[in-house]
């Protein structure tokens, strides 16, 4: 019995070495060479050091539950879950700073309740400022994420939406985004923090901290981070897209509220150059090579340009490939694919398509059918050129995620004087109504119209989003005021048209042909300069120009007789009360449009 | 904070108009049914049937003839006085110095932005005070028994004259007297915590021309702002719980100290709550799709209305006006006017609805306590007359009258439970609230060495902490073996959950292992277990509903009547502990 | 009674009257067994023995032969698993009878952290005694151990010696009529255990009645009125210490100050006489001839030795 137990104990001895040796040849420190562990860990900067701010709390907390900091943890997401659905709100909240002690290097937690703070207790609140208070909670959980760590850009990125988006899109963005302006307690913590919240950068036109620019410097920190090698999971056109943005919507936000001078254009000309800092980026980890969404034209322009000269190599092989993939494709197929669409049945449309595409010849198979000679040379081409088109692809394919196009448009449109002036004129009026003086909405109103076809006529892409929205609420108001229907002497008429198809989203209605005709209009019209400036464009519509009209979708119907048009005044805007800097005579001219009702 | 009507029931309500006594003694009789069954099966295994009952009906019998007779307080108080020794010896009153050291640390958890900062120190202290005193008593209860049984010392202690009962109360009362010397330190030192926790000062930073008006200075992440009356003294506005006094000497204005933050309100409260619904219908009130069905929903510019009812409020309690404070909520179907708060309209009646006040409109301060003052001659209506009215006199000749609350904004909703409006005659001393607050705390440690000396009978020691460990935890998280046997909180039983760890499928979804048997059966088996764990919670004393500090944290006398009832409930423990230990002890071979 | 063996009513006091018979165990067994209910030991096997009151009964045998598992069953520490033990004629799991019964137990089992008059002031009053008979009794109880200046010290610090003497006192504290020792003399040096025994003997005079087991066998043989002998847990011998040792056709010669003639003499008369000359030399510790004879003859040959079987 002696030597049984004996030998039991020396099988557990055997085998508790076995399990430690493994354990401790990983182990070793990497100086000792096959330290896989320490290895792993300084490869993905897993040392406690790396992850951040060693705190003395959160590692008392963590001895303290003695090896059973998962059960704690969980038991206190159980009474976080509690609290929050009993809206024990302030415990909740300090339930979850226990939480983040016992896991700080846990991302999820800190984005997760700092979400659940800033969206979903804070709406709980009857009172606005609590509301604000309660978003504030969350965006200072995610600070405090961010210092113990200082590798993961997530946070910062984060941050940078909290401020911008949940502060600036809300329902009460006006009152949040005014607390927060004079919050100078909330500021001196982000510079606390160091995050420079009231250096010049952040300043809104009242030389006060504005939220989408204090986000925009959150999401520069990350930027900053991701350059020095942290990793993130968001895609770079996604990730570099928010910058300017937040600028654009800063510059949104002022004009929303009023600031409609050269301050607004400031804005706006900034947001353009970051724009087009932007799209002058190389884009790398979304597709296999690095995209510069700025360089879309130089890539069609490579592809026209392989594509000609493949051409011009290959002449008929291309014939002639195709020819050789129609042999393998069954007669009934084939047969189903020569027949007039007209006559094909459901199930012979499909295999028609098929065949479509089977017999497609590929870059390849048509240098394929060369003599010798010529396929060589045939070879390089179809190869430069298939790396071309996917290049297009890409490139198009990630301006349309971020809206490229549309946003490049905007800050260019926003920087004309004359948008500015549409937009005061119709704030103005906006106002007027309010003080109930009738006439000089109406007036006001005709004159931004004015303005608005300009602005539209040259960068008709702005139709599309907000600024289309506006304008159409706008009209609507104004419909009101002078209690009749609009007809299609309305000077904006093209553009109410367009919207009305655009919004109802009909099914015949292409707004990228749309817009393309409404674009090659636009073309035409020369620099900006010289059409914002010249009295004649005032009076520039589809109007009189009946070539090049738009003329796509059921219900864009340009006018195709033109009303009679009144000569262009050059009249001084001295009834705009001016904040403005510029000098009056850089003023487009007023215009009166006979067309509207008066 | 959640109140509920059933702990505002005074301790003889409890006992006899909601049967209390008769549970109780209903679960008495059941558990020394089923503890003489099982007994029973056990001595009949290992005697045999005639024996094994003989050797029963003589363990009871000695009970009631010799062991309970025969005890002697001066031997329970030597074993007392032993178990004192033993655990001063052991170095207990260092847990005394790891709580100082706690509440030195304390800044770090406590958040100071919080909007009620005196209910975060209060519930921090007395919550750390629950834990640490309920893990000293589980660490000294357990090991004395079977460290004695161990080093045998228990040998020339069983030789002596000693009942099983005097070494079960002996253990108890000694561990209780050491904890609570633990226990009464350690509120001394929390009381000191919270007091100067919470003290601060303001400076007056501007005043307006005439310098009545003013604002305080930013400290703890506040700050105020005040209006002097022609005395020059005042008071500022409430933030974060609390104000300051103000008085004006000389040219200086000078703000004391924070008052109304450390609090104990003796409520009124209503004897029920009654909803009507969109036309004036009897219902249950609206649920707005809150998981929580604490308050209820009234609908707002319709009869939909909430009726408090009170009952025996005696006009001595308000000389001069009724004191009343409202904890209402809001929910907004639509965002609606973001600037201005829902309104409500309240009014108060006689219970034949023949006379009524005006109505008064309010505000909802969501989270906030809203404190109102109803005169006690007012405006309203007798027999749909305007009249002046007494309100003593008119509204509530007998002390009983009706409170309605209406919502005002069409499509919003108004929400609240029965705790959520109670008059306010008087405000009691905070440190005997304090105190109360740590009778509770007592009483939950009691039970807990209770539960571990029982366990230490016949419980190897570190056996012994994890089967009270096991009570305690399944007394803190009672309500979650509810939620996981009701199966409303998802992810199935344990064997469930330890197969859908490493699947790492989530608990929202359907358990999917391809083969609806092996479902069935881990669902089965989870069944069972579930039940027995429910079994077992039910045996266990709810120490999530023994603590009462939300009480004492949100300034809320904490009512005789519930502290009645929870003395009651740890005799309770304290008998049936009592019994298992003495029966234990009796059967057990020490030299074993 | 199934004593065969030099059974001599040699006792003063007589047996047939049931108050003077202290401790009667009847066809007493003890079987310990395993988590599982596996039978492990037989520690005690049917014994029947009986103390009388008033004199030194030894229990003697090696170690693990069933000695501490009689008097734990004997105090209720341990239930037996068969027969029966009556102490003062009631059942041993009877805490009443702890009032008249003193216990030392085989290493002083008391509290270490307590000193000399805490601990005695403690069982004191776990006897339920006033404040005064306390009093009264440590102080004569140190006196006479002789802890007068150590009775201020825990007992973690006193030596082998003064932990025996400070578990004799307690043992005391109740003035008992029987007295439980277990190996009263382990650890003592030589004139620690002269003291012990003379201390029993003076105990027994003064009228209590002594149980006391030992593997030492000399101080059975000086103390002890009559001794049990187990080996494995059976009985193998009970009697007068006396009649055990006195070997019925065996003389012993002991003189002195003869010459060598004088012993050849000597042998030529036992020669003579049909005796046989065995041994003649200086006699030994003759109980523990006794006893590793039964050792012996217990391995050859289980069960009660010469008689019974």
């Amino acid at each position: 019995m002696n030597n049984r137990s004996l030998g039991r104990k020396i099988t557990y001895i055997l085998m508790i070495v076995g399990l430690l040796l493994p354990l401790y040849y990983l182990g070793r420190p990497a100086s000792k060479g096959s330290g896989k562990i320490t290895e792993l860990r300084s490869r993905y900067r897993m040392g406690q050091a790396d992850l951040g701010k060693l705190d003395p709390t959160s590692e008392s907390m963590r001895l303290a539950t003695l090896g059973m900091r998962g059960i704690a943890s969980t038991i206190l997401w159980i009474r976080a879950d509690y609290y929050k659905e009993e809206k024990y709100f302030d415990r909740f909240s300090a339930t979850l700073n226990q939480i983040a002690l016992l896991q700080p290097h846990f991302i999820s937690v800190w984005q997760h309740q700092a979400h659940n703070l800033s969206y979903n207790v804070s709406p709980e609140f009857e009172d606005y400022r609590q509301r604000y208070e309660w978003v504030k909670k969350g965006i200072d959980y995610l600070v405090k994420g961010t210092s113990y760590n200082s590798q993961k850009p997530i946070l910062q990125y984060d941050l940078g939406h909290y401020l911008g988006n949940k502060l600036g899109k809300a329902d009460e963005k006006r009152q949040y985004r005014d607390l927060f302006r004079n919050d100078n307690e909330f500021h001196q913590y982000f510079v606390d923090k160091g995050l420079n919240a009231v250096g010049d950068d952040a300043m809104g036109p009242d030389r006060k901290p504005d939220n989408w620019l204090v986000g925009k410097l959150w999401f520069e920190t990350a930027y900053q981070l991701v350059a020095a090698g942290a990793g993130i999971k968001k895609s770079a056109h996604l990730l570099y897209s928010y910058s300017p943005l937040w600028q654009m919507y800063h510059g949104e936000a002022i004009e929303d509220e009023g600031v409609l001078d050269e301050r607004a254009r400031f804005v706006w000309e900034r947001a353009g150059r970051e724009w087009k800092d932007f799209g002058n980026r190389e884009l790398t980890g979304t597709t296999t090579v690095a995209v510069i969404l700025r360089s879309l034209d130089v890539a069609r322009d490579e592809v026209e340009k392989l594509r000609s000269r493949f051409v011009e190599l290959t002449g008929d092989a291309a014939k002639l490939a195709e020819d050789v993939k129609k042999q393998k494709i069954p007669e009934a197929k084939m047969a189903a694919y020569l027949k007039p669409s007209e006559q094909r049945s459901l199930t012979e449309n499909r295999e028609a398509n098929e065949v479509a595409m089977l017999i497609q010849p590929t870059y390849q198979e048509i240098a394929g059918q060369l003599p010798r000679a010529k396929q060589i040379e045939a070879l390089e081409i179809a190869e430069q050129l298939g790396a071309a088109e996917d290049y297009l692809k890409n490139t198009q394919s990630l301006r349309d995620q971020v809206n490229y196009s549309y946003w490049e448009v905007r800050a260019a449109a926003e920087q004309q004087q004359t948008m500015v002036d549409a937009r005061r004129l119709m704030f103005e009026a906006n106002q007027l109504i309010d003080l109930a003086d009738i006439k000089g909405a109406v007036e006001k109103y005709e004159d931004a119209w004015v303005r608005w076809n300009m602005v539209f006529r040259y960068y008709p892409a702005i139709m599309t989003e907000e600024v289309g929205e506006e304008v159409l609420k706008s009209i609507n108001r104004y419909k009101k005021l002078i209690d009749a229907d609009l007809d299609e002497s309305f000077v904006l008429w093209e553009f109410m048209n367009f919207r009305r198809s655009y919004d109802a989203d009909y099914l015949d209605f292409d707004v990228e042909r749309t817009l393309s005709l409404w674009n090659e209009y636009a073309l035409k019209l020369g620099t900006p300069e010289d059409f914002f400036n010249s009295p004649m464009a005032k009076t520039l519509g589809f109007k009189d120009s009946g070539d090049a009209k738009p003329t796509e979708g059921a219900d864009v119907k340009p006018d195709k007789n033109p009303s009679p048009q009144t000569p262009p005044q050059s009249t001084p805007a001295t009834d705009v009360p001016s904040q403005d800097t510029v000098e009056s005579n850089t003023r487009p001219p007023k215009l009166e449009n006979p067309d509207a009702p008066n | 904070m959640r109140l509920y009507p059933e702990q505002f029931w005074t301790y003889s309500e409890w006992l006899f108009d909601h049967n209390g006594l008769r549970d109780g003694l209903l679960l008495a009789l059941v558990l020394t049914a089923l503890g003489f069954v099982i007994g029973l099966i056990v001595a009949v295994v290992k005697h045999g049937p005639g024996e094994g009952f003989l050797n029963v009906a003589k363990l009871i019998g000695q009970l009631f003839t010799v062991d309970i007779p025969r005890i002697s307080f001066r031997r329970i108080f030597a074993i007392a006085r032993l178990a004192i020794k033993e655990s001063i010896r052991k170095k207990v009153l260092v847990v005394v110095g790891v709580f100082i050291v706690g509440m030195m640390f304390a800044g770090w958890y406590l958040d100071e932005s919080a909007d009620y900062p005196a209910r975060l120190y209060i519930s921090f202290v007395l919550t750390m005070t629950n834990y640490m005193v309920i893990v000293l008593g589980l660490f000294v209860s357990c090991f004395s028994i079977p460290a004695d049984i161990k080093n045998r010392t228990i040998y020339t202690i069983v030789t002596k004259p000693v009942r099983p009962l005097e070494l079960f109360l002996g253990r108890v009362t000694g561990f209780m007297a050491i904890g609570t010397l633990v226990l009464v330190s350690m509120g001394l030192l929390s009381y000191v915590f919270v007091v100067r926790g919470l003290y601060h000062e303001h400076e007056v930073v501007s005043t307006d021309p005439d310098g009545l008006k003013g604002e305080t200075s930013y400290n703890n992440r506040h700050k105020h702002t005040f209006t002097l009356n022609d005395t020059g003294t005042g008071q500022t506005d409430e933030i974060k719980g609390h104000s300051h006094l103000i008085e004006k000497v000389g040219d200086k204005i000078v703000i004391q100290g924070p008052i109304d933050d450390l609090t104990a309100r003796v409520p009124v409260y209503a004897k029920n709550l009654r909803f009507t619904g969109r036309d004036g219908e009897d219902n249950a009130g609206y649920n707005v799709g809150y998981m929580s069905e604490y308050q209820k929903y009234i609908e707002g510019d319709t009869l939909s209305s909430a009726i408090w009812k009170f009952e025996g409020v005696s006009p001595s309690l308000f000389d001069q006006a009724i004191k009343y404070d409202l904890t209402i909520s809001a929910f907004r179907t639509y965002k609606g006017d973001i600037v201005t708060p829902v309104g409500g309209l309240i009014y108060f009646r006689s219970t034949d609805g023949t006379v009524e006040t005006d109505r008064i409109p309010f505000k909802v301060k969501e989270f906030l306590t809203d404190r109102r003052v109803l005169p006690l001659q007012l405006k309203g209506f007798k027999d749909g007359e305007p009249a002046d009215l007494d309100f003593f006199k008119d509204i509530a000749p007998d002390g009983s009258f009706e409170v309605v609350v209406r919502c005002q904004d069409r499509g919003q909703y108004l929400g609240m439970a029965a705790a959520d409006i109670y008059l306010r005659p008087n405000d009691l001393y905070f440190y005997w609230n304090f105190i109360k607050g740590y009778i509770s705390i007592w009483l939950q440690m009691f039970i807990v060495v209770c539960f571990g000396v029982m366990f230490s009978c016949f419980l190897s020691g570190p056996v012994a902490i994890i089967a009270t460990l096991s009570a305690i935890v399944l007394g803190f998280f009672g309500f979650f073996v509810d939620e996981v046997y009701k199966n409303t909180s998802g992810g199935g039983g344990p064997v469930e959950a330890l197969i859908r760890i490493p699947m790492q499928s989530g608990s929202a979804i359907e358990l999917d292992l391809g083969n609806p048997a092996l479902e069935t059966s881990i669902r089965t088996i989870d069944r069972g277990l579930l039940y027995s764990i429910q079994l077992l919670k039910s045996a266990v004393p709810n120490f999530d509903q023994l603590g009462t500090a939300d009480f004492v944290a949100y300034g809320v006398n904490l009512f005789g009547g519930l502290l009645g009832r929870h003395m009651t409930i740890a005799l309770g423990y304290f008998l049936l502990t009592c019994i298992v230990s003495y029966f234990f002890l009796k059967t057990r071979e020490m030299a074993a | 009674m199934a004593t065969t063996l030099a059974e001599q009513p040699a006792a003063p006091i007589p047996v047939n009257d049931p108050t003077n018979i202290i401790v009667e165990t009847r066809n007493l067994g003890k079987i310990y067994r395993d988590f599982w209910g596996r039978k492990k030991v037989n520690a005690l096997k049917s014994l029947d023995l009986e103390v009388r009151r008033g004199e030194i009964f030894g229990l003697l045998g090696p170690n693990g032969s069933g000695k501490s598992t009689t008097i734990k069953l004997m105090l209720g520490l341990l239930f037996p698993t068969a027969g029966r033990v009556f102490v003062f004629g009631k059942e041993a799991t009877d805490v009443a009878k702890n009032e008249r019964i003193g216990y030392l137990p085989e290493e002083s089992y008391l509290y270490k952290f307590l000193n000399a008059e805490e601990t005695l002031d403690f069982y004191g009053r776990l006897f339920d005694m006033s404040a005064a008979v306390r009093r009264e009794r440590t102080e004569k109880l140190i006196q006479m151990v002789g802890l007068q200046r150590a009775r201020r010290r825990q007992l973690k610090e006193y030596s082998k010696g003064m932990t025996r003497r400070i578990g004799l006192a307690q043992a005391l504290i109740n003035e008992p009529e029987f007295l439980v020792l277990d190996e009263p003399t382990t650890g003592l040096d030589p004139i620690g255990t002269r003291e012990m025994k003379d201390l029993i003997l003076r105990l027994r005079d003064e009228g209590k009645t002594i149980l006391l087991c030992s593997h030492q066998l000399a101080d059975v043989q000086d103390v002890c009125d009559r001794v049990a002998i187990l080996h494995q847990g059976e009985l193998k011998e009970l009697g007068r210490v006396d009649s055990l040792l006195k070997v019925q056709d065996v003389t012993e010669i002991q003189a002195s100050g003869l010459t060598e003639d004088a012993k050849r003499e000597i042998q030529a008369v036992i020669e003579r006489h049909g005796g046989v000359t065995k041994k003649m030399d200086n006699p030994t510790a003759t109980m523990e001839d006794l006893f590793l004879e039964i050792v012996r003859e217990s391995e050859q040959r289980p069960g009660r030795r010469g008689g019974g079987s």
